[in-house]
């Protein structure tokens, strides 16, 4: 009886995924046909464009590398019961953070220097959350909100820096300066971005669903996560789980702003974030905050937003047209994820 | 089944010189929830007259609150049949209900605290300005000359967070007349209000009966029924054991009837004597400033290796209090007195530090409390000793595998380790708690209502398994509204009525009747002032 209603809801979660997918993929076709003049045209370089070439391919995986970061921080977060709504303003600042680092220490060998400015940028992400998650414990102060508001706060102090103090003058793009060189991660696939921060990310993926599932720390955090008085009731101090899961969360979202400079961009500019700490919440919800299921997610993601830029360049459509689409395909996929989720929550 | 019966109310409906007094009649009506597989109602007949204020009374789970919340489209019944005003209705949802002027007012309110009352009675069919716009001036009009119409002097503007709990219920009361209910089912409207309160609510019932309203007042405190009711209907186990004219019954008769005289369950009790103090309570007094009444007043107890004392008790008595300060989960008002676990004070340590000295407990709120949902079965079993499945930080996945199959094995657990244990039915997340606590072979078992919501086989099980600690020289405090099994299981019999302790007695010779009247607050025990309680007793 109860293994068959489980069998029963699980299935139906299933299939509910496969059909929200089918959903969203048939109304992208249906967008498709009603705005292209060659509509086969559009579909084949919107659903196969990121597979015609090393370069493109290159660039999608290296589109979801910032996203495996943020996704996970984001899926900790969910798993362990907090909120967290900072992954702007933590993304940002490990970013920075990398920047300063790099330009205040330009001679250490490239093997120091690089974990020196991944690091750096982990502690400032983490320190950024946990003060929320802190805030939180201390006082009953919504994380949701601090989360949100030091974000936003940071993100404005970090342009400052940005167009002020760290701003390069010999560049005619408003820019910060570069890290040196030697700072910079080998690419994967020249002359595409893919640089070796995939592989860096996968490498957190897995050792963060073994942080999660099979230590100590992760028993603790999914217990508290899961039900706070039943922690409580099973002698687990749940007070601290409200710091710990911010620590790690924000620590994974400012490593992930790191690897943006020392995988790509080699400085920081105005609008590196770009919705990559929003995105993280939309890439943990599509992995159930499962954090191998981040994997795919984020390479999904990167895979329409990749498709919707070929299809731009290689047929009739705008990029409106083709923003539209992804954002279909994917409200559609969040939403049935984001339904699991509720439902989960509420114990149903 | 279903349909013959249907059939046969509708050849007696038209008959002539039917009894046209009778307002609701329920006929056959039985209900089983499926999760558990409890019988919640059994072919329950039950009617009510236009006019009457009518008593429901029984004890915890004894269908009541089922029986009223099917009248009102809260849940449906599996069989049976439901006439109002003469006519076979099909009650499906709350919406229907309501079109037949029946609302029920729960024991929890369900207001919005910054709402103010007028928002509050008219939510969810609020007056409309050109059909659209929420015309807040009407409501507060109308709700204004409803409160007059009916004497509850409320003030329309007043935020419902501010008010007592009386006025709360009457805000409740209003929202039901507002929607134009003539039959109102109050479920244990009284047993958060104060002795004046009470008064005042009476005086709205006589009133309200005045006008013609039909009223079913749900309670488990006889003296009221006998103060404010005209017809009283009692229900055991899901039946209907009597139904008659509140006068031609006095509180005793009443007492023997909701507790019954059935067979107690059979749990075989080995002779042993007592070893020495494990838990020992003194004084202990529960204070919350928003309450009129201490929580918990006074209690001194004690409970010994190798014995079980039952306390029993009707909910909201103290019970769960005395749980929630005992186990370190309370998290309402001061606690203050001495509870000492082999001679330390414990009280007001963590749930954490007092698991260390030896504490295992089964909560009475399993579902939240004793387990997470949405967790695996073995990380469900595993919570209170997870430490020792460590090895550097890291868990051993193999030793959990084999506990949590010791486990599954020796209790009869039905579920997966991997499977979330919501997935399980109720007597087995009851299993799975009561085998992770006992499997620490405790010190000290502090277990609440380990029955409530479980079939007879598995109670059963549930018994073994305590007497089984008892013999092994654990110390069992046992806190129970179901008065069976506090018999069956305890060596001491402990009884609670409104945050008190008001008899205590060695489990020798007693009955069902003489405890229940304790329970119900027709008796207590006179105590002196010093003195430990077995010399009260002795």
């Amino acid at each position: 009886m109860a293994l068959d209603s489980r069998a029963k809801s699980s299935l139906a979660s299933f299939l509910g995924i496969v059909l929200s997918i089918l959903a969203a993929f048939i109304i992208a076709i249906i967008l498709i046909f009603s705005f292209s003049k060659d509509p086969a045209k559009t579909l084949y370089w919107y659903f196969f464009g990121p597979f015609t070439n090393p370069f493109v391919f290159g660039n999608m995986l290296e589109s979801a590398i910032p996203l495996l970061f943020t996704g996970l921080g984001m899926a900790v977060a969910f798993k362990s019961g907090v909120t967290n709504l900072g992954g702007e303003g933590q993304i940002f600042a490990g970013a920075i953070m990398a920047v300063i680092l790099g330009v205040l220490l330009p001679n250490l060998p490239g093997g120091v220097g690089i974990p020196t400015l991944l690091l750096g940028g982990a502690i400032v992400g983490s320190l950024m959350a946990g003060l929320s998650g802190f805030l939180r414990m201390a006082w009953g102060v919504s994380d949701l909100l601090t989360t949100y508001l030091i974000s936003t706060g940071m993100v404005y102090v970090i342009n400052y820096l940005i167009l002020g103090p760290l701003r390069d003058p010999a560049q005619i793009t408003i820019q910060s300066l570069s890290i040196p060189a030697a700072y910079m991660l080998p690419r994967l696939l020249p002359p595409s971005y893919l640089h070796a921060g995939l592989l860096l990310g996968l490498a957190a993926a897995v050792f963060i669903w073994f942080l999660i599932y099979r230590t100590h720390l992760g028993y603790e955090l999914r217990v508290a996560g899961s039900n706070r008085q039943f922690g409580r009731y099973g002698g687990i101090e749940v007070r601290q789980y409200l710091v710990v899961p911010m620590l790690i969360s924000g620590a994974l979202i400012g490593l992930g702003g790191a690897v943006q400079v020392v995988g790509r961009y080699g400085s920081c500019f105005t609008d590196l974030t770009a919705g990559l700490g929003w995105n993280g919440i939309a890439v943990a919800l599509i992995a159930r905050s499962n954090p191998l299921g981040v994997i795919p997610a984020a390479i999904f993601y990167a895979y329409l937003d990749a498709g919707a830029k070929s299809a731009m360049i290689n047929s009739d459509i705008t990029y409106e047209i083709a923003s539209i689409i992804s954002a279909v395909i994917f409200y559609l996929v969040t939403a049935e994820a984001a339904v699991a989720f509720i439902r989960r929550r509420l114990g149903k | 089944m279903e349909s013959t019966i249907q059939a046969n109310v509708a050849s007696k409906d038209t008959l002539p010189g039917a009894d046209s007094n009778i307002l609701v009649e329920m006929l056959g009506i039985s209900k089983v929830y499926p999760d558990n597989n409890v019988t919640a109602n059994k072919n329950v007949n039950f009617n009510l007259q236009r006019g009457e204020i009518h008593a429901l009374v029984g004890e915890n789970g004894a269908g009541k609150t089922t029986l009223m919340k099917i009248l009102c489209g809260l849940e449906r019944a599996d069989q049976g049949t439901i006439k109002v005003d003469g006519r076979l209705v099909r009650i499906r949802s709350a919406r229907d209900a309501d079109r037949l002027g029946i609302g029920m007012v729960h024991q929890r309110f369900c207001l919005v605290e910054n709402f103010s009352v007028a928002d509050n009675i008219v939510l969810g069919k609020e007056p409309l300005q050109a059909g659209l716009f929420y015309d807040r001036a009407k409501a507060k009009r109308t709700v204004k000359a409803l409160s007059e119409d009916f004497g509850f002097e409320m003030d329309p503007n007043a935020l419902v967070g501010s008010l007592t709990v009386g006025q709360k219920q009457r805000v409740e009361i209003l929202k039901a007349l507002y929607r134009s209910s003539t039959i109102l089912i109050l479920d244990e409207p009284t047993s958060l209000l104060t002795e004046q309160e009470i008064k005042a609510f009476f005086r709205i019932l006589r009133h309200l009966k005045a006008m013609e309203y039909t009223i079913v007042i749900i309670t488990h405190k006889l003296e009221e029924v006998g103060q404010i009711s005209d017809r009283v209907t009692v229900m055991r186990e899901g039946q209907v054991v009597d139904s008659r004219p509140s006068a031609s019954l006095d509180k005793a008769t009443l007492a023997r009837l909701m507790v019954g005289k059935e067979v107690l369950l059979q749990v075989e009790k080995l002779a042993k004597e007592p070893g020495s103090a494990v838990l020992e309570i003194r004084d202990l007094t529960l204070i919350d400033p928003t309450c009129p009444r201490p929580l918990l007043a006074g209690i001194n107890l004690r409970v010994r290796a190798g014995e079980v004392l039952g306390i029993a008790g009707v909910a909201g008595n103290g019970l769960g209090e005395l749980e929630d300060v005992l186990t370190g989960m309370n998290s309402r008002g001061h606690p203050s007195g001495q509870a000492l676990i082999d001679g330390l004070e414990v009280l007001g340590l963590s749930p954490a530090r007092l698991r260390r000295k030896g504490l295992a407990y089964v909560p009475a709120d399993r579902l939240q409390r004793g387990s997470s949902l949405l967790l695996p079965l073995s990380d469900n079993l595993i919570v209170v000793d997870h430490h020792a499945f460590l090895r550097f930080g890291i868990l051993r996945h193999r030793s959990i595998s084999k506990f949590s199959n010791d486990l599954i094995k020796r209790f009869g657990i039905k579920g997966n380790m991997n499977a979330p244990i919501g997935t399980l039915s109720g007597g087995n997340i009851q299993k799975a708690v009561l085998s992770r606590e006992l499997s620490r072979r405790p010190k000290l078992l502090i277990i609440s209502e380990p029955t409530w919501g479980l079939d007879v086989a598995c109670s059963e099980f549930v018994y073994q398994e305590i007497m089984e600690m008892r013999n092994e020289e654990t110390a069992v405090l046992l806190i129970s509204s179901n008065l069976d099994e506090v018999l069956a299981l305890s060596d001491q019999v402990a009884v609670m009525y409104k945050g008190e302790v008001v008899a205590l007695f060695p489990n020798v010779g007693l009955d069902r009747e003489s405890l229940g009247g304790y329970m119900l607050g027709l008796h207590r025990q006179e105590v002196k002032k010093d003195g430990c309680w077995e010399e009260r007793v002795h």
